[in-house]
């Protein structure tokens, strides 16, 4: 799934063309990027200053084949101005190693940037990430906020290629290549209270949210995708829209989901022992309670 | 008055914090028409609420995932207006396992002050409220997490806060986030490095009053919120078989909360144990050395009667009695032990023993749901004629209307089920268990009659609840 817009581009993997090139590095043809370097992106350009009409920084991240893994990212100060544009070196280095003590696995893959336009500086910058990222070839993520008007926000990544019989830093072909958003399982919960939170009408929300309430919001989202699916079953058999046989295979096969493992004395099983952790539980926690009071009773 | 003007000036020459966050969207959030009443250069207006922004909501948790070790901690930055801490940056810490203690205290201080340096240049928030700590199952309580919070507590403005994330709940799908600092009676002791009974006593401290909770929010700003609004979308791709198989957006929604299995509880289980075992040893410690002071102390004052005696004696015999000879030099009565890390232990085993209950709770409620939500076995018999005859392009089977509408009906009665399950869930043998402590309090309450110096627990804060120290 694209994170922005959809694109024309053709993205064609050429096979390894000589077994002697096989140590070279490829060309990704897959980007993924992690929440935390696409809000990263977002604050930097919140904090810009006025006389920046975008900001840039650099990509960390992992490799696997061709695919690039972003996995974090930092801003880095850069001045553009009609005749020359300014990255300050010294300040990447420094922030790079910074994060390398942290995070040793994340290296540099490539740089992002806000707005969707690319010129002859964004060819200069990819040229001075190209050296960055020694043997790899840079990514290119630009990120269009979505604030200016006609603009839709989205997430596009390019690779370059020089361009021209005698190729000069300023010259490239930035290549769209597909992105999407890959993040932990485990992380899934942390983007859905973002979520939940920049729905509601403050953009505020309060911690911490009680386990059941979410288990409720859960079951209301089965209820409402429930309520969907009966309206397209009905339409169907009411004549009023044609019925895709491949919806209704996949409609079969989830609610036919198997739960004999529970149905067959299991269920009471699982309850007694639920039943028994929650006693265990409220048994060590009064015990703990009474301990610690008795500690302060202990000097008469 | 001169006071005010002042302020008023200086709220001039300040910029507006809340206008820099809304700058680049055209929303109007309330910005107030003088800062005056804001400006806290005294850091007067004591703190009322934390607020979290959402960048670094996803950073703690990336880092507490992917840090090689369950004590993923690093540093809040941000700044505090009119009561509410607002956090709007962090950076993870280093993490040191067996280093030279010095060596990386140093080289965690050099790491923090050049990081500081970088984000100042970049317009980012590069001053310190606090910090954030990592942990499974809500088991944080621990040495190093009070002693940087009370050197915090000294330095920064406000005192700083420390942020703890449950790695294990978010696992759940439920993303936790709390604010603490520590409570002004658990600092006095922790200054004069005295936790022994009777500062304990005196400072009325378990292990429930070390930390006080500030209200935690989160926040996302509203670019964050426009664009996770976008990412959130479905695509508008036309549904076709080629897609169906894939979430139609980059957020679809997710249900791993109603995922019954009970991996967890094994593990929080085993930590308990773990924990208790700790406790013991502990006690034991305690008591030894208790028994240690009270054997010493028989001793002397053995000794100091038997003095006593031996100079009555010899004022009836007209002798001069021998002098009083100091007996702390004679008998060396060890230093009562410091109960910091039993306190710390229990807090650690009633915080698991919570975690676990919580589990037990939910797991209990998706049990019931799960019982009195759609009945099985008549909708897989059905199903299983259905599937004998697969759909052909005719499109769906015609049962299915009927099944849908049972499946709905009976999933719509999910919600009252969850309220009745709720009430029944009192009755349970674990939660009367909890009416066992006030029993316990109003026994140690009557203990108080026999000995007069024993102290009256039944003011203290109880478990789970907030601790209001003032």
């Amino acid at each position: 799934m694209p994170l922005g817009p959809p694109s024309s581009a053709l993205n064609i993997q050429g096979p390894s063309t000589s077994d002697a090139l096989q140590n070279a590095p490829r060309t990704p043809t897959h980007i993924t990027i992690h929440p935390v370097a696409l809000f990263s992106i977002l604050d930097h350009y919140l904090r810009r200053t006025d006389s920046q009409p975008r900001v840039i920084g650099t990509l960390l991240g992992t490799r696997h084949e061709n695919e690039v893994e972003v996995r974090s990212s930092f801003a880095v100060l850069h001045s553009e101005t009609d005749e020359q544009v300014a990255v300050d070196m010294d300040y990447h280095r420094t922030m790079y190693e910074l994060h390398h003590k942290v995070h040793p696995k994340e290296v540099i893959v490539g740089w992002y940037s806000t707005g969707s336009n690319l010129n002859t500086y964004s060819a200069l910058i990819q040229n001075f990430y190209s050296q960055e990222t020694v043997n790899h070839p840079a990514i290119h993520v630009s990120v269009n906020t979505g604030v200016e008007e006609g603009q839709e926000a989205g997430v596009k990544a390019y690779v370059s290629s020089p361009v021209g019989t005698a190729p000069k830093p300023e010259n490239c072909v930035f290549i769209p290549v597909p992105v999407e958003l890959r993040f932990h399982d485990a992380e899934r919960s942390g983007l859905d209270l973002l979520l939940s939170t920049g729905n509601s009408s403050t953009s505020t929300s309060s911690q911490p949210v009680a386990d059941l309430e979410i288990i409720e919001r859960s079951i209301m989202a089965v209820s409402d995708m429930l309520d969907r699916v009966l309206a397209y079953v009905r339409d169907v058999l009411l004549g009023q829209r044609k019925g895709d046989p491949a919806i209704g295979r996949y409609l079969m096969d989830t609610l036919g989901a198997s739960t004999d493992d529970l149905e067959k004395g299991g269920f009471n099983a699982a309850l007694q022992d639920t039943l028994m952790i929650s006693y265990l539980a409220n048994l060590v926690r009064a015990q703990a309670e009474v301990s610690s009071r008795l500690a302060l009773t202990a000097a008469a | 008055m001169a006071a005010t003007s002042m302020a008023a000036a200086l709220a001039a020459s300040l910029p507006a914090p809340a206008a820099v966050t809304v700058a680049p969207t055209p929303t109007y959030e309330a910005i107030p028409a003088s800062m005056a009443k804001a400006v806290d250069i005294e850091a007067e207006i004591p703190l009322t609420c934390v607020q979290l922004d959402g960048m670094v909501v996803t950073k703690i948790i990336k880092h507490a995932r992917e840090a090689p070790s369950t004590t993923a901690h690093g540093l809040l930055l941000g700044l505090d207006l009119d009561g509410i801490l607002e956090v709007s940056n962090s950076f993870p810490l280093p993490h040191h396992a067996n280093d030279d203690d010095d060596k990386s205290a140093k080289s965690s201080a050099r790491h923090q002050a050049s990081m500081l340096r970088s984000l100042k240049e970049v317009q980012a928030d590069d001053s310190v409220v606090g910090f954030y700590q990592a942990t499974t199952l809500g088991a944080f309580f621990s040495q190093s997490l009070i002693d940087t919070q009370a050197i915090h507590q000294d330095k920064l403005r406000h005192g700083g806060i420390v942020i703890v994330h449950d790695i294990a709940q978010t696992a759940r799908g439920n993303a936790s986030f709390r604010a603490y600092r520590l409570t002004a009676a658990f600092l006095d002791a922790y200054k004069k490095a005295n936790f022994s009974t009777s500062s304990l006593i005196n400072h009325r401290l378990t292990f429930s009053s070390i930390l006080e909770e500030v209200p935690l929010k989160i926040r996302t700003n509203p670019l964050l919120s426009a664009f996770l609004g976008t990412l959130a979308e479905p695509s508008r791709a036309p549904l076709s078989s080629a897609t169906l198989g894939k979430a139609s957006s980059e957020l679809g929604p997710s249900f791993s909360v109603v995922d019954l299995g009970t991996g967890g509880i094994t593990r929080n289980l085993e930590q308990i144990v773990e924990a208790v075992d700790n406790y013991r040893t502990e006690e034991g410690n305690l008591s030894y050395l208790s028994r240690q002071i009270a054997r010493e102390r028989a001793k002397a004052e053995n000794y100091l009667a038997k003095r006593k005696e031996e100079n009555q004696t010899r004022v009836a015999q007209g002798l001069a009695p021998l002098p009083e000879e100091d007996v702390s030099r004679l008998f060396k009565i060890p230093a009562e032990p410091s109960r910091l890390e039993s306190l710390l232990l229990l807090g650690k085993i009633d915080a698991l023993g919570k975690s676990l209950g919580g589990t037990a709770s939910t797991g209990l409620v998706k049990i019931h749901v799960f019982r009195k939500g759609p009945r099985p076995r008549p909708l897989r018999r059905r199903l299983r004629q259905r599937t004998r005859h697969p759909p052909t392009s005719s499109g769906p089977p015609p049962k299915f209307n009927n099944l849908m509408t049972e499946v709905k009906n009976k999933i719509k009665e999910v919600p009252v089920h969850l309220s009745s399950i709720l009430l029944d869930y009192t009755d349970v043998p674990g939660i009367t268990l909890g009416l066992s402590l006030d029993k316990a309090t109003a026994v140690i309450k009557k203990s108080k009659t026999k000995h007069p110096n024993c102290l009256d627990t039944s003011d203290l804060p109880e478990t789970g609840e907030k601790a209001s120290h003032g």
